[in-house]
Formats: structure tokens, C-alpha cells, sequence
């Protein structure tokens, strides 16, 4: 039963709806009055012709007004970007090349620091220089 | 021997007119214009009673058609004057839509009187038609700019233009399934608001 009352409420609140859309309306001769209004179609016109400039200079304000944000954009980038590298590149050492004078710990004697500094093999000459100058210091003591 | 061009005259069809425009005679879109300005007018008359608003929505729908007759004319999916009908829709919609945007009017606007009169109307059941409910139209506007954009074209391509589900997804370009439920919250909407009235 309650049911039922719901429904015819609805029903009734949907056609005092349809009524209310049906009130709000413009009539025929009201709408053609307006639409017979002597300045609308010069509207419409000058309208045309405004947008139709505007679409001619369109295409380079647009271009203008996002040059305008977009290239100051890129620089602060392209600065940022600079100066990160140079950063980078100016803090960071260069990585210790192996060195056997390290690895075998023979850094505190002199003439074999010497030798190995070079890099090179010990050529016979100063192999026999080498000798010969100790036999000497220890002769010389 | 050359093609007779017949002088643009009353009796050329819209489609020759349309053809005519495109190739730059800005004279038959006046007759365009003059021809179908009343259909334009009275469907903005369906969802506006200001003058400026009417004529807001007839200059908007024939610019937007003027520059879109080049794209009519290739397609000719419509007669003339329902694909102007669809932008004349489209645009009332749009204009809605703006409205409802900076809308701030609220149940406190309405008068002692005018809650009478939507009370008598929602409650009396027997009331069929329009005529016999009397209602002030500057009333039944302001109740109805309560609700959305979208219950409002709903509500009018339903109810007074009599419009099926297809043809009113045809005309907004929206799918059968989101018109349905665009009716079924409208009228939901529209039962809520005037249920504060009984």
C-alpha cells in the first residue's frame, strides 16, 4: 500500500515536473521576435570576420606567447645541466692506477721506488750500476 | 557549353546555398541565415527567456556553423537544418554549462508565494497539463536552474521535444546508455527538488 502511494507520488511529481519544463519555455512568436532582431545577422558577421583575422594571426601569437615562456625555461635547463656537469667532472679524482710499489710495500727504499716508478725493465747497465754503487757504500764504510 | 549558374533564390535548396557559402558568397549565408533563424531561436528559447542570452546562443550557433559548413558539405551525413539544430543544442548546452558554473542560487531565493504555487502544483496529482497548472514561467525557470546542465537538455529533448534515447545520443553525440542514465538522474534530481516543495 505504502508502496503503491510512493509511486503515484512519484508519478505525480514527474508529471508536475514535465509541467514545470513545459512551462519554462519560450513561445514560437516570443523566439521569433527575438531571432527577428534588425542588428543580429551584422553580429554574426562582424563576429566572421573577427575570428577569421584572428585565426590568420593566430598561429604566430601562439608561437609567440610560448616562445616566450619556453625559451627562457630551456636556458635555466641548459644552465643547470652546465653547471651539474662541471660539478661533477671538477670533484671527482681519478681512480688510483695499480701499483706494485703499493701492493708489495717497498715505497721506503729509495733506488727500487725509483726503478719501479719508471715503469720500465731494468736494463742490464743499470742493473750492474746498481750493484756495484752498494759494494762501494759498503766498502766506503 | 558552360553550366547555367542559377542566381541564388528563395527556392535553392540549403544544400546549394551551403555549396554556394563554401566557395565564398557571403550572401546566401544571409539567406541561410533568415531561413532558419526562428528553429535556432526557439531552441534557445527551450532553456533561456533573456533576449541577450537568445541571441548569444543564435549568433554562436551560426558562427560555429559558418565556419563548419565546409565539413557539411563534404559529409552530408544530415538535412541542413538538423545538423544547425545540433549545434544550436550544443551551443545551448555549452551556455548552460557556463551558467551552472557561476550559479549560486539556492531554495532561500524563493518566496512564501512561490513555494505556495509549487506546492499546490506537486501536490495536486490531477494536473496534466499546462494550461491547467498555470505555473509563472519566470518561476518554473528559476526551479530549473537548480539542476545541471546535462538534467536540463535531458529533461528538454525528453519532454518537450519529444526526442527517443537513439536520437537524443545522436544529437549530443553521447552513447544510449549515458542517456538513459542522464534521464534517470534528471528526473531524479527534479522529483528531489520539488519534494522540498510538498
Amino acid at each position: 500500500m505504502t508502496k503503491e502511494r510512493d509511486s503515484i507520488s512519484e508519478e505525480g511529481l514527474d508529471r508536475a515536473g514535465r509541467i514545470i519544463t513545459q512551462a519554462a519555455i519560450l513561445s514560437e512568436t516570443e523566439a521569433g521576435e527575438i531571432a527577428a532582431s534588425p542588428f543580429l545577422f551584422a553580429r554574426i558577421q562582424a563576429r566572421i570576420a573577427a575570428e577569421r583575422q584572428g585565426s590568420d594571426v593566430g598561429i604566430w601569437t601562439a608561437f609567440w606567447s610560448i616562445s616566450k615562456r619556453a625559451i627562457p625555461a630551456m636556458m635555466i635547463v641548459a644552465a643547470l645541466s652546465l653547471g651539474l656537469s662541471f660539478y661533477f667532472t671538477g670533484n671527482k679524482k681519478q681512480p688510483a692506477a695499480f701499483s706494485v710499489d703499493a701492493y708489495l710495500g717497498t715505497n721506503e727504499s729509495g733506488v727500487e721506488n725509483l726503478v719501479f716508478a719508471e715503469r720500465r725493465p731494468l736494463t742490464r747497465d743499470e742493473v750492474l750500476a746498481t750493484i756495484i754503487s752498494r759494494d762501494e757504500k759498503e766498502l766506503g764504510r | 557549353m558552360e553550366p547555367s549558374h542559377d542566381p541564388i533564390s528563395k527556392e535553392t535548396s540549403d544544400a546549394d546555398l551551403v555549396a554556394v557559402v563554401v566557395q565564398g558568397d557571403a550572401a546566401a549565408f544571409e539567406l541561410l541565415f533568415k531561413r532558419h533563424r526562428q528553429r535556432v531561436a526557439t531552441i534557445a528559447g527551450r532553456f533561456f527567456q533573456q533576449a541577450p542570452q537568445i541571441e548569444d546562443v543564435i549568433q554562436e550557433t551560426f558562427v560555429k556553423a559558418y565556419f563548419g559548413l565546409s565539413g557539411f558539405s563534404q559529409y552530408k551525413v544530415d538535412s541542413f537544418a538538423h545538423w544547425l539544430a545540433r549545434i544550436a543544442f550544443n551551443s545551448c548546452y555549452d551556455e548552460l554549462r557556463k551558467q551552472s558554473r557561476k550559479r549560486e542560487q539556492s531554495f532561500a531565493d524563493f518566496s512564501d508565494s512561490e513555494r505556495q504555487e509549487l506546492s499546490k502544483l506537486t501536490s495536486n496529482m490531477r494536473v496534466t497539463t499546462v494550461e491547467s497548472a498555470a505555473i509563472n514561467r519566470d518561476l518554473a525557470h528559476k526551479l530549473l536552474r537548480l539542476l545541471s546542465a546535462e538534467d536540463r537538455i535531458v529533461l528538454v529533448l525528453l519532454d518537450v521535444e519529444g526526442l527517443s534515447v537513439a536520437e537524443i545520443a545522436r544529437l549530443m553525440d553521447w552513447s544510449s546508455a549515458k542517456v538513459k542514465i542522464r534521464a534517470f538522474r534528471a528526473r531524479t534530481d527534479l522529483r528531489r527538488l520539488l519534494k522540498k516543495f510538498l
